[in-house]
Parts: C-alpha cells; sequence; structure tokens
C-alpha cells in the first residue's frame, strides 16, 4: 500500500458519517419541536438567513450504569477530606427524552433556516375546505406541451418522435444505414403556460392586542409567525391580511402586526365585523377560500359576547373556517415554565362560540408553550380528517 | 522507517528521526517497522475518531470527528501524533508540527509501538488490522448498497450497543457450544474409595448441551451473532464490530501504563539524543510539559499519571524492572501494584465524589446533591476511584442464562452493587429483541437499587419489580 500517495482531500467519511449524525440529530429535534417553536431566537428572524439553535449530541442507546454521569473520580491538588470542591451544573432531562435519541450532555450549534424549521413542523398541514375558487384563473407555474414543430430550439427536442420519424422513413425507403437523421425527422415540444385554475386563498389573521394580552401575546405572535410562514410555504398564492384588534379593529401591515404593543380593553366583535367588511370588498366568498384565525385571552368584554357570536356567525358563510385560539393559563410562570394549568377556564366568550356549535368553526386552547404546536396542528389537521362540509 | 510528508514528499528531518529511532533501539526498545505520514488536522481528526485509518462507516463515528474537530478548532485540544497497532505501524503526525516536535513524536510512537509489541494484553490482537478493517468497510459498505441505510444502521447501532459486552477471556474465535448429549461417568461408590484403593465404581448419567447457554454467557455479541434467527450478512456485520471490540479492548486497558511508557521514552531518548540545538531542546521540552501536564483540577491526565508512576518505579526498582513491567501489567494492575501511598502523597491525588450521601431519587435533588466533595485522599480509595469506570470495559456485567421457551433471558450480574439506567436498558433491549425475534427479558437494578425484570417482547416493555 503506498500511503505517501494517499491523497487525504478525498478521505470524506468522517464528514460523511458526521452529517448522518446531523440527519439523525435532525429527527430527534423533530420531537423536541413542541419546545423548539417558542424558543425565542426563531421568531426574531426571517425567510431563509440561517438560525444557530444549540441541539445535544446524539447518546447511543446502550446498557448503562444510572450513575454513569454522577460527578465521580480523581483529582489534584491542596484540599482537605469533607471539602466542597465545586457545584454541579447540568440540566436534568427533559421530558419526553427518549435514550438512544436522547441528547447527551455535549451542546453544539446546528444551523437550520426557518424555513427548514417551518417544512419540519408543518409536513403534513393544509388549510382545510380549501377549493379550487370559480373567479380569477391563476397561472400555475408549471406548462404543458401545446404542440410538437418541425423546428424550435435544441432544448426542446422530442427525441422519441424524432426517432420514430427517423424509423418510419427508413423503413419506408428499406435504408439499411442506421441512424442517419435527417432534418425532416426533428421534432421539437412547444410548450404553453398552463392556465388551469388554482385555489385562491385569503387568510385572515386576528390578534388580540389588549391590555390583558401584555405578556403571552409574544406567544400568540409566535403561533401567527408560524401559521404565515407556514403558509407562504405551502401556497403560492395566498392573501394574507393582519388585522389587530383591542376594542376597534384595524387592518395592519404584516411588520407593525408582530411588533405592535398596546393596551386596552377587549371588544371580540370589532374584529370579526372588519374581517367580514374586508372580505366582502376584497375578497368575495364566490372567488375565494376565505380563513380567519383568531388568537386571545378571551377575557371579552362581557356585553359583547353576543355580538361576537353573531358577528362569528356571518362571518362563517363567507368563509372556509374559522379557528380560534384561546390563552388559558393561571400564571405567567406556569406558562413560562410549560407546565399543564391546574385550572382550565374557559372564557365566556369561547362559551359562547361553543354554543354555536358548528363544524367549520374550530376552537382550541393554548395552556403552556407547548401547546403552540398541537394548536396550530388542530387548526390546520389534513382535510378531511375532521367534520364535514 | 517510512516517512512521508506532505502531498508524499520528503519530509525535513527524516535522517534525524532515523537516528531518535536507532537511539531507541540501542536502549532496549523493540518495535515493528515505521511507517509515518504527515497529514492535516481533519484527517488526524478523523483517524482518531474512527480508531483506524478506513473503518466501516457509522454515525457515531462521525460525532466523535465532529466533536474533535470543533475542539481542535477552539483550541481545547490539539493531537499532535497517533499510532496505530498494527505491523507495520502506522504513524500519523500533524504537518504544522515543526522538526523538533517530530523528533519527540517519533520516540514517543517507537515507544508505543514497543509496547503493543511486547504488552502480554496484545499479543491476541492482530496486527494487519489496518487492512482487515478496511476489508470489512468495504463489506459493510456493500451491505448498505445492498439492504439500504436503514437497516444496516439499525444493525450497527445495536452492534455498537452491545460491542463492549464481550469475553475478553474467551478470546474472539469461538465454537458453538457443544451439541445435546449423554454422559456416563464413573464414580467411585464411597468418597475415598480411590485413596482407599478400592475398586467399587457406580456409573451415574448425565444429559449435557440441554441448556443454551450452557454457563452465564458474557458474549452478548458472539451469542446473537450464532444464535439468533440472522441473515449471513448481518452475522458479518455484527461479527465486524465484535472483532473490533477486541481489537480496541487492549488500548482501553493500558491508557495509563501505555502512554506513561511513551512519555517516559521519548525523555529518555532526547536526552541521549545530543544535536538538538538550544531552541530546538527549549521547543521540545515545551512540548513534553504540555503532553504530561497534571490537567485541570477534578481530573488526572492519564499521560501525567503514567509518566509519574513509572519513573518512580526506575528510581526504586531499576530499568529492568520497567520492562518486565511493560510486558506484563495493564492500568489495573499498574495502579494496584504500584501507585503507592507515597506518590499519591507526592502527586495531591484524592478521589471526589457526589456531596449527598442519600440516593438521589430523580427529580428530587437536595442541594447537597449538587455539590462535589474530597472525599478521599486514602491510596486504596483513590486507586479504586482511577479503576471503577475501567472494569469490564467500563459496562455492566450483563449475561445471557437463559434461552427456554424462546425467551432470551438475561441478567446483570452486579446488580447488587450498581443500578442501571433503565431506559437506555429498554431501548437497548428493543433492539435486542429485533434481533432475535422473541422475547427478552433482564433481571437488573434501577436507579434506586430496587431488583426489577424488564421483558420487551411484540406487545411492549413490562416492568416487573421483584
Amino acid at each position: 500500500m503506498e500511503w505517501g500517495a494517499s491523497p487525504w482531500d478525498l478521505h470524506r467519511r468522517g464528514l460523511q458519517d458526521a452529517r448522518r449524525h446531523d440527519e439523525r440529530v435532525r429527527e430527534a429535534l423533530r420531537r423536541d419541536l413542541p419546545r423548539l417553536i417558542t424558543e425565542e431566537a426563531l421568531i426574531t428572524r426571517r425567510g431563509d438567513r440561517p438560525i444557530r439553535i444549540p441541539v445535544r449530541y446524539l447518546d447511543l442507546f446502550r446498557f448503562r450504569y444510572a450513575d454513569e454521569e454522577a460527578a465521580r473520580g480523581v483529582g489534584h491538588g491542596p484540599g482537605q477530606e469533607g471539602d466542597v470542591l465545586a457545584r454541579e451544573e447540568r440540566p436534568g432531562p427533559q421530558p419526553g427524552d427518549l435514550p438512544g435519541d436522547r441528547p447527551g450532555r455535549e451542546v453544539y450549534e446546528a444551523e437550520f433556516t426557518v424555513d427548514e424549521v417551518a417544512a419540519l413542523m408543518m409536513e403534513d398541514l393544509e388549510l382545510p375546505w380549501l377549493e379550487p375558487a370559480a373567479a380569477g384563473p391563476v397561472p400555475s407555474p408549471a406548462g404543458r406541451v401545446r404542440d410538437v414543430q418541425r423546428r424550435g430550439p435544441w432544448s426542446n427536442l422530442d427525441r422519441r418522435r424524432t426517432l420514430y420519424r427517423h424509423m418510419r422513413r427508413r423503413a419506408a425507403r428499406g435504408d439499411a444505414v442506421p441512424l442517419s437523421f435527417h432534418d425532416d425527422d426533428l421534432r421539437f415540444r412547444v410548450w404553453a403556460p398552463d392556465h388551469r385554475r388554482a385555489a385562491q386563498a385569503a387568510v385572515y389573521l386576528l390578534m388580540d392586542r389588549s391590555g390583558s394580552m401584555s405578556t403571552e401575546r409574544r406567544y400568540i405572535a409566535k403561533a401567527f409567525f408560524w401559521l404565515v410562514t407556514f403558509l407562504r410555504r405551502r401556497y403560492t398564492h395566498v392573501d394574507v391580511v393582519f388585522i389587530a384588534h383591542d376594542t376597534e379593529a384595524y387592518v395592519v401591515p404584516e411588520e407593525q402586526f408582530f411588533a405592535f404593543s398596546s393596551s386596552g380593553g377587549t371588544c371580540s366583535s370589532s374584529a370579526y365585523l372588519a374581517a367580514l367588511e374586508h372580505i366582502h370588498r376584497r375578497h368575495p366568498p364566490e372567488g375565494w377560500n376565505n380563513y380567519a384565525f383568531h388568537f386571545t385571552d378571551g377575557e371579552n368584554f362581557p356585553g359583547d359576547n353576543e355580538k361576537a357570536v353573531e358577528a362569528a356567525r356571518r362571518l362563517l358563510q363567507v368563509t372556509r373556517m374559522v379557528g380560534c385560539g384561546e390563552i388559558v393559563y393561571d400564571s405567567w410562570h406556569q406558562f413560562q415554565a410549560g407546565k399543564e394549568p391546574v385550572v382550565t377556564r374557559r372564557s365566556s366568550l369561547f362559551r359562547a362560540l361553543d354554543e354555536l356549535d358548528h363544524p367549520r368553526l374550530i376552537l382550541c386552547t393554548i395552556g403552556s408553550r407547548s401547546d403552540v404546536q398541537r394548536a396550530m396542528r388542530e387548526l390546520l389537521s389534513v382535510q378531511g380528517g375532521r367534520g364535514e362540509r | 522507517m517510512t516517512v512521508c510528508g506532505p502531498g508524499g514528499g520528503a519530509l525535513p528531518g527524516a535522517r534525524r528521526m532515523d537516528r531518535v529511532l536507532d537511539t531507541a533501539r540501542d536502549l532496549g526498545l523493540d518495535f515493528f517497522d515505521l511507517r509515518i505520514e504527515v497529514v492535516p488536522s481533519d484527517v488526524l481528526a478523523q483517524i482518531a475518531a474512527y480508531g483506524l485509518p478506513i473503518r466501516a462507516a457509522h454515525w457515531s463515528h462521525g460525532k466523535v470527528f465532529q466533536r474533535m474537530r470543533l475542539h481542535g478548532r477552539m483550541g481545547l485540544s490539539k493531537i499532535f501524533e497517533l499510532v496505530i497497532n498494527n505491523d507495520p505501524a502506522y504513524a500519523f503526525y500533524l504537518d504544522t508540527n515543526t522538526e523538533a516536535d517530530n523528533l519527540l513524536l517519533t520516540a514517543h510512537v517507537a515507544a508505543h509501538s514497543d509496547f503493543f509489541k511486547h504488552n502480554e494484553l496484545f499479543a491476541g490482537t492482530r496486527r494487519d488490522m489496518v487492512d482487515e478493517a478496511a476489508r470489512s468497510a468495504a463489506r459493510v459498505a456493500a451491505y448498505r448498497q445492498r439492504y439500504g441505510q436503514e437497516r444496516v444502521e439499525a444493525l450497527m447501532d445495536t452492534a455498537f450497543a452491545l460491542h463492549r459486552h464481550v469475553d475478553l477471556h474467551r478470546g474472539p474465535h469461538r465454537r458453538p457450544y457443544p451439541g445435546r448429549r449423554v454422559v456416563m461417568r464413573r464414580r467411585p461408590a464411597g468418597p475415598y474409595d480411590d485413596l482407599a484403593g478400592r475398586q467399587d465404581y457406580s456409573m451415574s448419567e448425565s444429559v449435557e448441551g440441554d441448556q443454551v447457554p450452557p454457563h452465564p454467557e458474557r458474549d452478548l455479541l458472539w451469542f446473537l451473532s450464532r444464535y439468533a434467527p440472522l441473515d449471513d450478512w448481518e452475522r458479518d456485520v455484527l461479527g465486524i464490530i465484535r472483532h473490533e471490540s477486541f481489537y480496541f479492548y487492549p488500548q482501553f486497558a493500558t491508557k495509563i501504563i501505555n502512554e506513561g511508557w511513551a512519555c517516559f521514552w521519548h525523555v529518555e531518548i532526547l536526552q541521549q539524543h545530543a544535536d538538538l540545538t538550544p531552541a530546538e531542546t527549549l521547543e521540545v521540552m515545551r512540548l513534553h510539559a504540555a503532553v504530561v501536564a497534571p490537567g485541570p483540577g477534578l481530573s488526572v491526565n492519564p499521560y501525567y499519571l503514567g509518566f509519574k508512576i513509572l519513573q518512580d518505579v526506575e528510581r526504586r526498582l531499576g530499568r529492568e524492572h520497567l520492562f518486565a513491567l511493560r510486558s506484563a501489567e495493564d492500568d489495573f494492575s499498574l495502579i494496584r501494584n504500584y501507585l503507592t501511598g507515597e506518590l499519591c502523597r507526592e502527586l495531591n491525588l484524592f478521589a471526589y465524589g457526589p456531596g449527598c450521601s442519600l440516593h438521589p431519587v430523580p427529580d428530587q435533588r437536595c442541594p447537597n446533591c449538587r455539590h462535589i466533595r474530597l472525599e478521599s485522599r486514602s491510596a486504596g480509595k483513590v486507586r479504586d476511584a482511577l479503576l471503577a469506570p475501567r472494569y469490564n470495559y467500563g459496562v455492566p456485567r450483563i449475561v445471557v442464562v437463559d434461552t427456554a421457551r424462546g425467551v432470551l433471558t438475561l441478567e446483570q450480574q452486579d446488580r447488587r452493587q450498581r443500578g442501571m439506567d433503565l431506559d437506555y436498558a429498554t431501548r437497548t433491549l428493543q433492539a435486542m429483541q429485533r434481533l432475535w425475534q422473541g422475547p427478552v427479558r433482564l433481571l437488573c437494578a434501577g436507579e434506586d437499587g430496587r431488583q426489577v425484570t424488564l421483558t420487551c417482547s411484540d406487545g411492549g416493555v413490562d416492568k416487573d419489580y421483584a
């Protein structure tokens, strides 16, 4: 074996296996997403710029002692028996960690893009009850073959037809010389843009930005953020309308929607009415699949409930679906810690909405940070999975 | 000696390295023919991560490689050299080493190779492992092509989970258990009849080979590859990983003595080797000081410990004794026989452990649980603490005790001493069950020391406390 000549640049086993390890980490990460989805760092970045997420090396399952990681060993230096030498700083195991795919103690940083995380999270989600709408055909990016001609760019050469022509000509002449193409043999495809009707959808995002929503609003914003990321990824033609409300509702630009802070009471009806008005003006239900998603803590002004339910009923007539997410929590600290609330309250607004009992009105509750992903799945589970149209 | 510089050219200082090797021979070292290759740091990290220049691909190697490369780049650790237990001995040097560095490393590598060649523990290791592992890697790559990444990887995961559960005393080459047979034995009728010269015998009849295994079996990988319903390629993959495990065990069990031996000799040889310039001497001494630095307070650098012990042995018992020790001892016997109380005091060694004496209940830890306390300075405690993580290849003693009615029954033999991580154990059993294609059961102790029987079958996992 001639060692000196071995081109070390070609030794990429380490990199290949490191990449495989990376893939396995990603698979493990997918299970870890409910926790990851509310991480601060994620929402502050946009688009396909990479974000660095600390992940832990995978530890292969094996037979091991329970106290394997206990701080035990031999050291050197001054000190007497019984002296405290150090304090152990290490996080305990996370709930839901699986050994074998359980992250080890050591951390390295993996690069992901927001799009990648969104893709991991929303793989099998879809807007429910989506239909090809009547008005406004939208060109879909794929084309189709319209015609075949004798002249055209070489990149459009139709090899099959050309060969067929060639064989026919040869057969007719009884010519034995193989593959002597003539200009007459050549056939070229002609492409045309496909004007099939694609589904048109408009999504209304309604956010409660009242005073009672001061702290957890960030997490709602996060849920919305993922929703928007998902919609943009999944559908090429989706109009997203952002509506923020307290006692009054405003259609706001996207940046403001995520950056807004405010105070005041809550009248959910205002948001529903604003959405209704906008739908009639811009996205009439004959041509559009309309969706409305509303996130609130449900602390609605009691006198407004009746009005809100009525507005929701009207909204349902012009939309495919209305989704309402309610933040339920006992204390902020509990919410922060991701613990389940001790008492699950349902607010008066949600009880009232529940009485509507409409198959396309989806209510869900968010009791902890890790619930955000579950809520998203409830709102956007695969078509036909729930109820009939 | 064959030296290849970067890109295959000659390495500056090759002639001086040859002289270092001559000095080593004069001093009594006897090593395999050396093939030295100068490589970039990523390649060195790669060989270090895999343990061999070419080895079957697996993500766990990639993980180690990634970590080493990261540590190297952040300056946390630097690998200067690496030598493979093989005939010829392949040594890899970092391409940024200076000429003086390489002289020291050459002496170091020669001593390692001498150790590989003469230590009793290495006597059974394959000396053509570099080629053998490359051939195995090619076979595994072919299996990957043929049976798919998922299947091969899942099998390798299981094999690596069990690869330290081999029977080191029976060795890598095993025969299957004898088949079922009836054995007739002649027995003296009375207890001392044979001594008294009486010729009364009775015949006893016993059946052997009825039970698989006939004795508690420690070599789990061998047992599975022999007795589980596997395809030939699956047996081959298990066999490859098992053989590599036997190859690596002596290195695992001689870390301290082997490094001590190499450090002892690189100092010795460079002292004899007179033609260093003053600047080079300083450079070499600086490198030596870094290599045998004691390490951070809560750990002991094995290079340092081995070096100090061997120096102490030479001082007390003479150099001849050192050569005997290099052939006969491993880390266990070195620490037990030669880490004296005086040396422990001189090196300021102590054993430490968790500050809480109560059994830690998961999720409920007192403030003391997080404290790390100096436990003892007695030589006995220090020796125990040094060796504790090395016994039995560092894994719990798991044996196969029975396979009656198709149930693979395992037992943790040291369950009265230490409990096992039950989550990990369950996952491992599930993986074993897929190979065994029948229920797998393990009697062991849990985190809290209570005995528990884990049973994995198609129906799921069952936890049964005794």
